[in-house]
């Protein structure tokens, strides 16, 4: 819903009290008056989360099949995240086989989450449709496509995560149980086919239209040596500024309130808003990207450091034909471990971990008494750390929207935010149910 | 899975927000007293909700709903959702809710299974692991009316 009030034609909101096509409940807010913008705000108004008070006296294991409530679409990144905070402060280390089998479970989380945001969320807004169901009408091949790439991100989930949605096999080590070297072979057909398909849709949203909008970004990726940073890291970089340890995170960040947000903002201790996600990961590691996702980059004309914010959609199709490229090599080297899990003991620690979310870094920090319990947690997810740096862009866009035509200035401002993949939260799902009969 | 019309129950919510995943409770008393259906515990699963709605496998969706009295349990065919439930964003609070599959389904001509959707009306949905106690009540309801489901569909 938007409409236009204010003081006269040189004044005008734009706002949206409900939006669509996000994760979670939000709203956008800005103000333009003679060209200046006195207000941008993006509101968040579901109810607060309190899975950091859920886990505290909880054993560590207990954590992680938790914090996988926290969200729907990307279960793997809160169970990793958690895991590895975990793992620091009991000083675990992976075995080899195992951390692969982590990869590749994170692998499917990238590509479910990121099929889902490409096909079903964002396209609709480069072909003109309120919805993927409108947009199904017309393109159902591409709808489809989408469908059947998300199903083979999905599949990877359920055969090492025991199910699709909210995987139970994940834990502080490793995970429960191993997948059969043949229960992974039989997933390479989909996935290669996913990987084609993935391929192909690039090349068609790189050649979408996209609202010209270059923001001056300040980056912040993980770091995991060689690799492109998905399920670990030991180290955040950030532009312009010296790397830090994850272990060090609240002494560059910070997050504070907002009154008009029930999520906290982060921001650089400077007040620097930031931007985590796939472009921030492209921009910081593009030479570490699987060979078959450096060559498609090179064939569209994407530069790691793509800044517009709306052009996401090409790098999270880059990111998936990446992670369907990776998962297709660990299946073709995977050896059952001997062991699914390290071995570990619960101590009294504090420790922190972070993971490349599909929409960006997500850090965890446990504090553990001597009885092994969860005594204190705190989890920054990516989109309270976007959500400053989306206001700024909204700012950012404001003066130029009084040119535009009212309803198509509050669309351009809620397609910015969805670029951004906002997962504003995801507690509660239900129907609203309206029974007529007579 | 055949064509032997061994029943699906898909049952869906979140069990950290209250009365949203009192669905899920009474699919986890299924699977813990048994029951002759393959039994789903599928969370929020978005549009993956079309994988699990096969043309040829006979399905009762377990959710929870938000209207009618709490605690009370509403019925509807499968084809009935769309219809039932109110239109635009205020249906779900995410991008794909069970009405957008639905909905989705339908726009990509796929053919819903034959099947009962079993709705139990909650209404607190804040953090939170227990159900409200008119909500919880309501479980044993639900449990009931999904096994007569799925005889009726067997």
């Amino acid at each position: 819903m938007s409409e236009q009030n204010g003081g006269g034609e040189s004044e005008r909101t734009y706002h949206v009290d409900l939006m669509t096509r996000v994760e979670g409940e939000g709203r956008f807010f800005v103000h333009v008056k003679d060209g200046a913008v006195l207000d941008a705000r993006l509101e968040i108004f579901e109810a607060p989360r309190f899975f950091e008070g859920f886990v505290r006296g909880r054993e560590p294991d207990e954590v992680v099949d938790i914090v996988a409530r926290i969200c729907g679409i990307c279960p793997v990144a809160y169970q990793v995240s958690a895991s590895r905070a975990f793992e620091a402060a009991f000083g675990v280390a992976l075995p080899e086989p195992v951390r692969a089998l982590r990869r590749l479970l994170y692998c499917g989380e990238w590509i479910e989450s990121h099929a889902l945001h490409v096909f079903m969320l964002h396209a609709p807004d480069f072909l003109g449709y309120a919805s993927a169901v409108e947009m199904a009408a017309d393109h159902k091949g591409l709808v489809e496509q989408g469908l059947r790439i998300k199903k083979a991100g999905n599949a990877l989930i359920e055969a090492l995560g025991g199910r699709a949605t909210h995987p139970v096999s994940p834990r502080v080590g490793g995970f429960w149980k191993a997948p059969s070297k043949e229960t992974l072979r039989a997933l390479a057909g989909d996935l290669a086919r996913a990987l084609e398909e993935t391929e192909e849709a690039t090349r068609f949203v790189a050649t979408l239209d996209a609202p010209d909008f270059t923001p001056d970004y300040v980056y912040v990726a993980l770091e995991d040596g060689a690799r492109y940073p998905i399920e670990a890291g030991d180290r955040i970089v950030v532009s312009g500024r010296e790397p830090v340890d994850v272990a060090r995170w609240d002494e560059v960040m910070e997050e504070h309130h907002v009154p008009h947000s029930n999520a906290l903002q982060a921001r650089l201790k400077d007040g620097t808003p930031y931007l985590c996600g796939p472009m921030a990961r492209l921009h910081h590691h593009a030479e570490k990207l699987h060979p078959r996702a450096a060559e498609l980059m090179r064939e569209v004309g994407l530069g790691r450091s793509e800044g517009n914010p709306h052009r996401s959609i090409v790098v999270r199709c880059v990111e998936t034909v990446h992670a369907l490229a990776e998962a297709l090599d660990i299946v073709a080297g995977y050896a059952e471990p001997e062991a699914p899990a390290a071995r570990w003991e619960a101590k009294a620690a504090v420790g922190c971990g972070a993971s490349e979310a599909p929409r960006g870094l997500l850090w965890h920090r446990y504090a553990v008494g001597a009885d092994g319990w969860v005594a204190d947690a705190r989890i920054v997810p990516p989109t309270s750390q976007n959500q400053a740096r989306i206001e700024d862009d909204l700012r950012g866009m404001a003066p130029g929207l009084a040119e535009m035509e009212h309803g198509a200035a509050t669309e351009l401002c809620e397609q910015l935010i969805r670029a951004y993949d906002p997962c504003i939260s995801c507690a509660t799902h239900f129907l609203d149910l309206r029974i007529e009969r007579g | 899975m055949t064509a032997a019309a061994r029943v699906r129950v898909i049952a869906l919510g979140s069990p950290m927000a209250r009365d949203d995943g009192a669905a899920l409770r009474a699919g986890e008393r299924l699977l813990e007293e048994g029951v002759d259906a393959e039994v789903v515990l599928a969370g929020r699963p978005g549009p993956g909700l079309l994988e699990l709605l096969e043309p040829e496998v006979p399905t009762v969706l377990l959710d929870v709903v938000r209207g009618p009295a709490p605690g009370s349990v509403v019925e509807l065919g499968l084809d009935e959702v769309v219809g039932a439930s109110l239109a635009g964003g205020a249906l779900s609070s995410h991008g794909l809710g069970v009405a957008e599959a639905f909905r989705l389904a339908e726009a990509l001509g796929r053919t819903l299974p034959p099947g009962r959707f079993l709705g139990l009306a909650g209404a607190e949905f804040g953090p939170g692991e227990a159900p409200e106690p008119a909500v919880a009540a309501g479980i044993e309801e639900l449990v009931a009316a999904a096994r007569e489901a799925i005889e009726a569909l067997r």
